[in-house]
């Protein structure tokens, strides 16, 4: 009799995200499926099967059962996404933590709406990497326990459990692998043990029950009061089954297989299965991980930047030989210095595009080593190339890619030439304005996100909103998230309405530092003279204020703005060349309080 | 005129209104015109490529608005421009029409605590990268701009197309650094422009006195920035109509 241990971390997206940022735990949080994830997936069927997948898996069926997840999108009534939904309309909510879902989010609601519930929203993007590494290194801890390890879905692994009746029993089984999953920063988990995966599944959905073990031979006898939900059937198949009054797995299972089959085809004889507890899927021994790594131990001591570049090169040299013979590419790579044993220093390179190329992996070494000096010599060195993806060679198009009427007709990748396909999706500003990327452009973007920071070149966006700072947002152009809160404005449609100067004021703010705080003359309740760096100046001409309030989700603003030119009163300015300022005046009502913001050049 | 005149004289005009696509040869890679009538046809003859020009003003004086009719004539002509924008000082509300443009506009945001340094790095790497066709370094209040460091952007300019500006705060007028080739400072004048709105003045809209130095020679110019009082609530579509179908 073969038996299988299941081990199932709720929400593990959100897990995996709150172990790697402690202060996300506790914390309202919701990952969100945007554009850029979704060209993760190999296909967009994927997606929606996946999708799928998960509404289902969060059905709770029994009483007792994981409440945890009742308020689910599926319980709720809401409808998966559609992959044509998450194309059409970015920043969906996938999931969301158990603080999240007290505040009323629910999967599939967009991400501003998730925000008009809860002010301190917190969000991350998708990121399948982070996930799968996370799932690998559970992996590797759980082998210890049992030789055969697999990584059914997200959060979800079996384990084979057969013959532990000399190795202290399937608790005691259960019991260490829970231990593990602690260890490893799941405290949140669950394990079922049962004949089969599914009935092993099942078997940890029990909320008040870590571990639940089903008697060997006793499946179905376990299934058969279970609700229908637990199956992963289409939304067709169950309503048709509900409405043939079959509501728990016992009484599908004692159903005639052929008239499963002729009704539902292959869905119905897999349901059939599953009601039975019968389920091919078995663990497997788990496949070799690669890793690229590449050690020196010098001996002496180094710390010229020459010196370190020729140690780097030969190093990653050897490292792009074994990444080519993979078909692999480099994204991230890790620098562990050491000196004599002690771990000193280590720096996380991110790529701007991903590459086996060894002299671009040196140049983009050789910038970091120059922005960021190290502080002392090294003994020995540790390359790895911590994050990698499959290499892909894609036919550039031919056309001319510059000419507007030549890229209406490629796709929107490709209309920015073809090498820039191979750079991370986030370079959408650039793609839009329909223009090949120089290398050198590439080359400096770098240099940039190397030395001065990923939100270091960005560009102007429009912003629904009508406070001076919130019109407009600076977008980071190596910005991959787009969960910036940005509520785009229809340009086109105001430059219509109202002309193209309905688009920005006359004059352009330059902003203060810190906003002045300043002392107000006041004359028939409007300011007559301001102090500015302690001296009075006189209000030669001031605009009607413009007041405003909103913001309450965030930080509630009420402000008047005014716009004023101020001349200063001194004896040496008694002449006609008196310097003028035109200054944003605004009186806080909140703060109570008047202050310089900007000044307009 | 013959006709080869009357063709050149038609695009010397074209190039006034859409700068930088009707000149060629030696002509258009030296000289930057701005769209502003009263910069390219004074003195300077529009901006200096491969050369230093040095933006001067007050703290308001005018100077970043005049630089951003300029830069929205040059992104729309297609130009791609870079500024640095010392202090982040920039509101973004200001400058999403220049990105409507065929040319990119990066800024590139230097916070006051970042090392001058950092800032003088970013302007020679985005010279030296030669896909802009103008690189703007606002220094801001930061008036520290030594010979050496003149001396090193003179050099990355000379091996590419761009023309640099350097905008910096200053009261009074000060001498150009070295190497500078035009100097502008720029003040406003006394007379100011009141538009009426219903309760009262609804904007404000003062001259820019500038003075533009080259060689020794100056001149004195005067011009206006159009008014308007933006109204940020067009921006959206019609309303949808939500009556009720009539039953």
């Amino acid at each position: 009799m073969y038996r299988i241990v299941c081990i199932r971390i709720p929400q593990f997206q959100i897990a995996v995200h709150q172990k790697h940022e402690r202060e996300l735990k506790g914390k309202p949080l919701v990952i969100l499926a945007n554009k850029a994830n979704l060209t993760a997936y190999q296909s967009g069927r994927e997606i929606v099967s996946r999708q799928k997948d998960l509404w289902r898996t969060s059905k709770p069926a029994l009483p007792g059962i994981d409440t945890q997840q009742k308020n689910t999108a599926a319980n709720s009534g809401i409808t998966a996404p559609t992959f044509a939904d998450f194309s059409a309309a970015r920043n969906f909510v996938l999931m969301c933590s158990p603080e999240a879902e007290h505040k009323e989010i629910r999967p599939g609601m967009k991400l501003a709406e998730a925000r008009s519930l809860c002010s301190n929203l917190l969000w991350r993007e998708y990121d399948e990497k982070l996930y799968i590494d996370a799932q690998s290194k559970l992996l590797r801890a759980l082998i210890s326990c049992s030789p055969k390890v697999t990584a059914e879905e997200p959060g979800v692994f079996i384990l084979d459990a057969t013959g532990r009746t000399h190795l202290g029993g399937e608790n005691r089984l259960c019991k260490n692998l829970l231990s593990l999953s602690s260890q490893c920063g799941f405290v949140n988990c669950h394990a079922g043990l049962a004949d089969s995966f599914f009935t092993a599944l099942v078997a940890t959905r029990f909320k008040h029950r870590r571990w639940c073990i089903v008697p060997p031979g006793q499946d179905a006898l376990f299934l058969a009061p279970l609700l229908l939900r637990h199956l992963p059937l289409s939304r067709e198949m169950h309503e048709a089954l509900v409405l043939l009054g079959i509501k728990t797995l016992g009484q599908l299972a004692q159903l005639p297989v052929a008239s499963l089959s002729k009704r539902f085809g292959n869905e119905g004889i897999l349901a059939w299965n599953l009601a039975q507890g019968i389920d091919p899927r078995s663990p497997m021994l788990p496949p070799l991980t690669v890793e690229f790594h590449s050690h020196v131990d010098l001996g002496y001591p180094v710390q010229q930047l020459n010196q370190t570049q020729f140690i780097v090169k030969s190093m990653l040299n050897h490292l792009t030989t074994r990444l080519k013979q993979e078909a692999l590419w480099a994204e991230e790579l890790e620098i562990i210095f050491y000196n004599d044993n002690d771990r000193f220093h280590e720096r996380t390179i991110k790529l701007i595009r991903p590459s086996s190329n060894p002299k671009f992996l040196l140049e983009v070494v050789k910038l970091s080593l120059e922005a960021q000096a190290l502080t002392r010599e090294f003994t020995a060195l540790t390359l790895i190339v911590s994050r990698f993806t499959e290499e892909s060679w894609e036919q550039m198009y031919l056309s001319d890619s510059t000419s507007p009427a030549a890229n209406k007709q490629l796709p929107p990748l490709a209309r920015s030439g073809g090498y820039t396909r191979l750079i991370n999706n986030s370079l959408s500003s650039l793609q839009l304005k329909n223009k090949p990327l120089p290398e050198s452009l590439i080359w400096l973007l770098q240099r940039f996100k190397t030395r001065l920071g990923d939100d270091s070149v960005v560009y102007p966006a429009a912003n629904d909103q009508y406070f001076p700072e919130s019109a407009g947002t600076w977008i980071p152009v190596l910005q991959n998230d787009r969960a910036q809160a940005v509520v785009a404005v229809d340009i086109d449609h105001i430059q219509n309405f109202a002309g193209p100067k309905a688009l920005a004021g006359g004059l352009v703010i330059r902003k203060a530092e810190q906003p002045i705080p300043v002392l107000v003359k006041l004359k028939d309740s409007s300011p007559s003279a301001v102090t500015l760096r302690g001296t009075w100046h006189q209000i030669k001409a001031i605009t009607t204020p413009e007041c405003l309030s909103g913001l309450w989700w965030d930080r509630f603003i009420r402000k008047s703005f005014y716009v004023a030119m101020i001349e200063q009163q001194s004896e040496q300015w008694q002449g006609s060349n008196t310097p003028r300022s035109l200054v944003l005046l605004v009186n806080d009502h909140q703060l109570d309080c008047w202050q310089i913001e900007g000044f307009f050049d | 005129m013959t006709i080869q005149a009357q063709v050149s004289a038609l695009r010397q005009h074209l190039e006034q209104l859409f700068p930088g696509k009707w000149l060629s040869g030696k002509e258009k890679s030296k000289a930057l015109l701005t769209g502003l009538p009263v910069i390219d046809n004074s003195l300077t003859r529009g901006l200096a490529r491969q050369q230093i020009t040095e933006w001067i003003g007050a703290v308001s004086s005018g100077k970043t608005t005049l630089l951003r009719t300029m830069i929205a004539n040059w992104c729309a002509s297609g130009f791609d421009v870079a500024y640095i924008d010392t202090g982040c000082k920039l509101l973004a509300a200001d400058w999403v029409f220049v990105e409507k443009g065929r040319g990119r506009l990066w800024v590139i945001r230097a916070p006051p605590k970042e090392d001058s340094n950092t800032t003088f790095y970013a302007a020679d790497q985005l010279i030296r990268c030669n896909a802009f066709d103008a690189v703007i370094l606002d220094l801001g209040h930061r008036n520290t701009l030594s010979n050496r460091i003149y001396a090193r952007l003179q050099r990355s300019l000379a091996r590419s197309k761009a023309a640099l500006i350097v905008v910096r705060d200053h009261s009074s007028a000060p001498i150009g650094g070295w190497g500078c080739h035009i100097q502008f400072n720029f003040c406003w004048t006394d007379k100011a422009q009141l538009e009426s709105g219903i309760n009262g003045v609804a904007a404000i809209a003062p001259s820019i006195n500038l003075r533009i130095s080259k060689e020794g020679l100056s001149k004195n110019l005067e011009t206006t920035v159009g008014i308007h009082v933006s109204n940020r609530l067009y921006t959206h579509p019609t309303v949808p109509d939500r009556r009720a179908p009539e039953t």
